[in-house]
């Protein structure tokens, strides 16, 4: 496969994935914002820093009002906006289109079409802002639909994944970082579970914590949901093993000379979470544990840039 | 009542593809014309949107170089379909195999042995002058002496139906995927009509590609590895260029993604280099190879000309066929297929008139109203005046401009195009079209699939059909003459 192609189909699937939990990030957010209670303490502020670079001020301003975190994260022309996200998705996409399906092709061109048409201000003006994210959230459910079922398990397909994966941990490890650092000092025991609701919703693991985890210290539930429940597909356990999984096959695929390093590299991270327990996360700390697999994520992925995609 | 079809009006002086004089269809269009009737033009609407959804959701769309807003558009289809009888279509296709054949040769000829030249059948000045002429690949061999082989041919009607050869695209002719997209749309919008109609299939054209790109490898091998080169995703062709690899199975690469090296071109992939065989490429010569050509081009890959030469890549169309569809070059075909083949002409050319032969000029000077004058090395409909919609000062700026160049100018008297019927503002309209038949030229012969792309000037009047000018285009479908009978 062709580096550049390569390239292309990782990045268009790291924008896909992102969009997507931009998605599913808003639509949670109007509904935890009409909910007034004591635990939750809802506000855009943390989940607006998540996706894009404000100024202090701009930030507050932004994120002191629901309509206004839908124009910058929705419809914004630049600053990782969906909008921005798929439209790059889509370049991407389009630079390769010989070797995505026909049916993956539409679903993102189709995709854009409908995002660079969303009508933000008659939206916001008739109340329908909910109506546009949930159109917008099965459009990407279809993408994956489709992905799923059409594109050959080949090379392509192991970029892709592995673009999406490495996406996906990411995320997660920054809503996981951003709700532990708004956590204050209280005893963690005393906290509600309300308080995790968002976070959950956000990772799409609500459910499966109420069915998976009864009473006790809902912190350390969160860290085992989050980080070694392999069950949930949005946790770093259940994403390092899809990383490691792609990597070995693109590794098998292709003779480079970074070979080795990667395998280490993959091997070591895979390691960190497949090797340890709650009580080590513990001792060392949620946010350190976090800050570094998130410089691993990002050795890993700059190794992988310069092995197999470097073609100017 | 009448139907809204029935307010369909032709041009009197122009050759009309449905109706002849006084209204009466053509035996061809009877089945469309019936098929017609069934629809209000508000349900015709319906088709005529959902046409244009299917083109948009495809991401069928092209680039305007010209326009600021937005870079996508979609090309505009009629969906009236225009039809061509399968005894026209055996004389088209004759004429092009014959055309094409006396081009190859021509071009053979003038990067090795120039006999053409020397018993002055082609004055050798002309050659000289022309700006695609390229000195740089004079005495490269090509596989199988192929050197056009993918051509765009352009074909109008004149007032009596003659179909005449308006120009050869020979370098990177585009639209074929138009074509065949074309015809996708129909089967969706119109399966009924489409399904009674028994209209030749067009659909194995990217085989028939592959399959004569393979076979001009260099290398005697079985699977030789072959790309297409696209310019990028600005270009205004590149969702043909996708469609094209898409459906060849080849990879789509950019002058960034080859590299040569020992004299061999190579591609760059996730597992290091990987020697390349065969490059269809839509770049333009000027581009291909900063080395030989524009030092400041980036779409190209440094000494790919000399890979070239040594006999390990082959370049599809080869480099320097500019000089065989030179519009001042055009009128010597029927020359050409004379002299390389001791055979009358089967397609006629347009009276062209050259500027540098002092009478032609003032012939073509005392008569511009009725001229059309062309710029010899431009396409795409650039640098054309017409002479009946110019204006004066347009008119008197053309004419210093030849007299200061004059090998850069031809004229040929204003060919009225023939119309067909497109669905326009909700009525039926005639408008003037022509067709571009795709044919492929491989060690087995011309293959021509039947069908091409019907190019349709919208504007009212127009005879400007380029996409780059406002042109759309239609379905284009080759029917047996024996199918005519019966009715939907």
């Amino acid at each position: 496969m062709l580096a550049r192609t390569a390239d292309n189909l990782y990045w268009m699937s790291r924008y896909m994935e992102r969009a997507d939990v931009i998605l599913r990030t808003l639509s949670n957010g109007f509904y935890a914002s009409y909910d007034i209670n004591d635990y939750q303490l809802f506000n855009w502020n943390s989940i607006v820093k998540i996706f894009c670079y404000l100024p202090e001020e701009a930030l507050e301003a932004v994120s002191a009002n629901s309509d206004n975190v839908l124009r910058q994260l929705l419809i914004h022309d630049e600053n990782n906006s969906l909008k921005e996200l798929v439209t790059k998705a889509r370049e991407n996409a389009r630079g390769t289109q010989e070797h995505l399906t026909k049916e993956v092709w539409e679903a993102i061109n189709e995709t854009y079409h409908s995002t660079i048409s969303i009508d933000i201000e008659t939206a916001i003006s008739s109340g329908e802002q909910l109506n546009i994210l949930l159109k917008q959230i099965d459009e990407s459910l279809i993408y994956y639909g489709v992905f799923e079922n059409t594109m050959p398990r080949g090379q392509g397909w192991n970029f892709m994944n592995l673009g999406r994966f490495i996406e996906r941990s990411i995320q997660t490890l920054n809503f996981t970082e951003a709700k532990f650092l708004s956590l204050d000092q209280k005893d963690p025991e005393s906290i509600h579970i309300l308080y995790w609701k968002n976070l959950l919703l956000n990772l799409s693991g609500y459910e499966l914590y109420l069915k998976t985890y009864r009473g006790g210290d809902h912190s350390e539930h969160i860290i085992d949901m989050i980080f070694l429940n392999s069950a949930f597909p949005r946790s770093i356990a259940y994403t390092l093993h899809k990383i490691c999984l792609y990597i070995q096959k693109i590794l098998r695929e292709n003779d480079n000379h970074n070979n080795p390093q990667i395998e280490r590299k993959t091997g070591m991270l895979h390691a960190k979470i497949a090797y340890t327990d709650l009580e080590e996360i513990r001792r060392k700390g949620v946010q350190a544990f976090i800050g570094e697999l998130k410089s691993d994520l990002h050795q890993l992925s700059q190794l992988i840039g310069q092995s197999f995609f470097s073609y100017y | 009542m009448t139907h809204w079809s029935d307010a369909y009006l032709s041009e009197p002086s122009a050759y009309d593809e449905m109706h002849v004089e006084g209204g009466t269809v053509r035996v061809p269009y009877e089945r469309v014309n019936e098929f017609l009737k069934k629809y209000t033009t508000g349900a015709f609407r319906e088709k005529e949107k959902m046409a244009g959804n299917l083109f948009l959701n495809r991401g069928i769309t092209f680039t305007v170089y010209s326009e600021k807003e937005g870079i996508e558009r979609i090309f505009p289809f009629d969906i009236i379909p225009r039809i061509i009888t399968a005894s026209e279509w055996a004389v088209i296709e004759a004429g092009i195999k014959q055309r094409l054949k006396a081009l190859n040769l021509f071009l053979k000829d003038i990067y090795h042995n120039r006999q053409i030249l020397n018993d002055g059948v082609i004055p050798a000045a002309l050659i000289a002058s022309c700006p695609h002429y390229t000195r740089d690949v004079y005495g490269i061999r090509v596989p199988h002496d192929i050197y056009v082989h993918i051509s765009g041919i352009d074909l109008i009607r004149d007032a009596d139906g003659t179909f005449y050869v308006l120009e050869d695209n020979l370098r990177t002719p585009s639209g074929v995927s138009y074509m065949l997209e074309n015809r996708e749309i129909t089967k969706r919008i119109f399966p009924d009509l489409i399904a009674t109609s028994k209209v030749r299939s067009i659909s194995d054209y990217p085989l028939l590609l592959h399959k004569v790109l393979s076979a001009v490898a260099p290398r005697d091998m079985n699977n030789p590895t072959v790309v297409l080169m696209t310019p990028g995703i600005y270009n205004s062709a590149y969702y043909e260029h996708t469609f094209l690899a898409k459906y060849m199975g080849i990879e789509l690469v950019e002058g960034r993604d080859l590299v040569v090296q020992n004299d061999r071109v190579y591609m760059k992939s996730t597992s290091g280099l990987k020697q390349v065989d065969v490059i269809y490429r839509r770049v333009d010569d000027d581009f291909l190879d900063p080395l030989v050509f524009r030092p400041d081009s980036t779409l190209g890959v440094a000494g790919l000309l000399n890979v070239c030469r040594k006999g390990n890549v082959s370049i599809v169309n080869a480099v320097g066929n500019g000089v065989a569809d030179d519009k001042a070059v055009y009128r010597y075909v029927p020359k050409m297929i004379e002299y390389y083949l001791n055979e009358t002409p089967i397609l006629k050319n347009v009276p062209t008139y050259s500027m540098e032969n002092e009478e032609e000029r003032a012939h073509v000077i005392s008569n511009i109203s009725k001229m059309v004058v062309k710029k010899t090395n431009e396409s795409g409909g650039y640098g054309l005046l017409m002479g009946d919609k110019a204006s004066d000062a347009e008119i008197a700026e053309t004419i210093t401009a030849i007299s200061e160049n004059p090998r850069n100018f031809i004229a040929q008297p204003i060919i009225t195009l023939s119309t067909a019927p497109c669905f326009i503002d909700n009525k039926l309209q005639a408008r003037h079209v022509d067709l571009r038949p795709y044919a492929l030229c491989g060690p087995g012969g011309v293959e021509i699939v039947p069908g091409g792309l019907t190019r349709v000037a919208l504007r009212e009047g127009s005879k400007v059909v380029n996409s780059s000018q406002g042109g759309g285009s239609k379905d284009t479908w080759i029917v047996n003459d024996t199918s005519f009978t019966g009715s939907i």
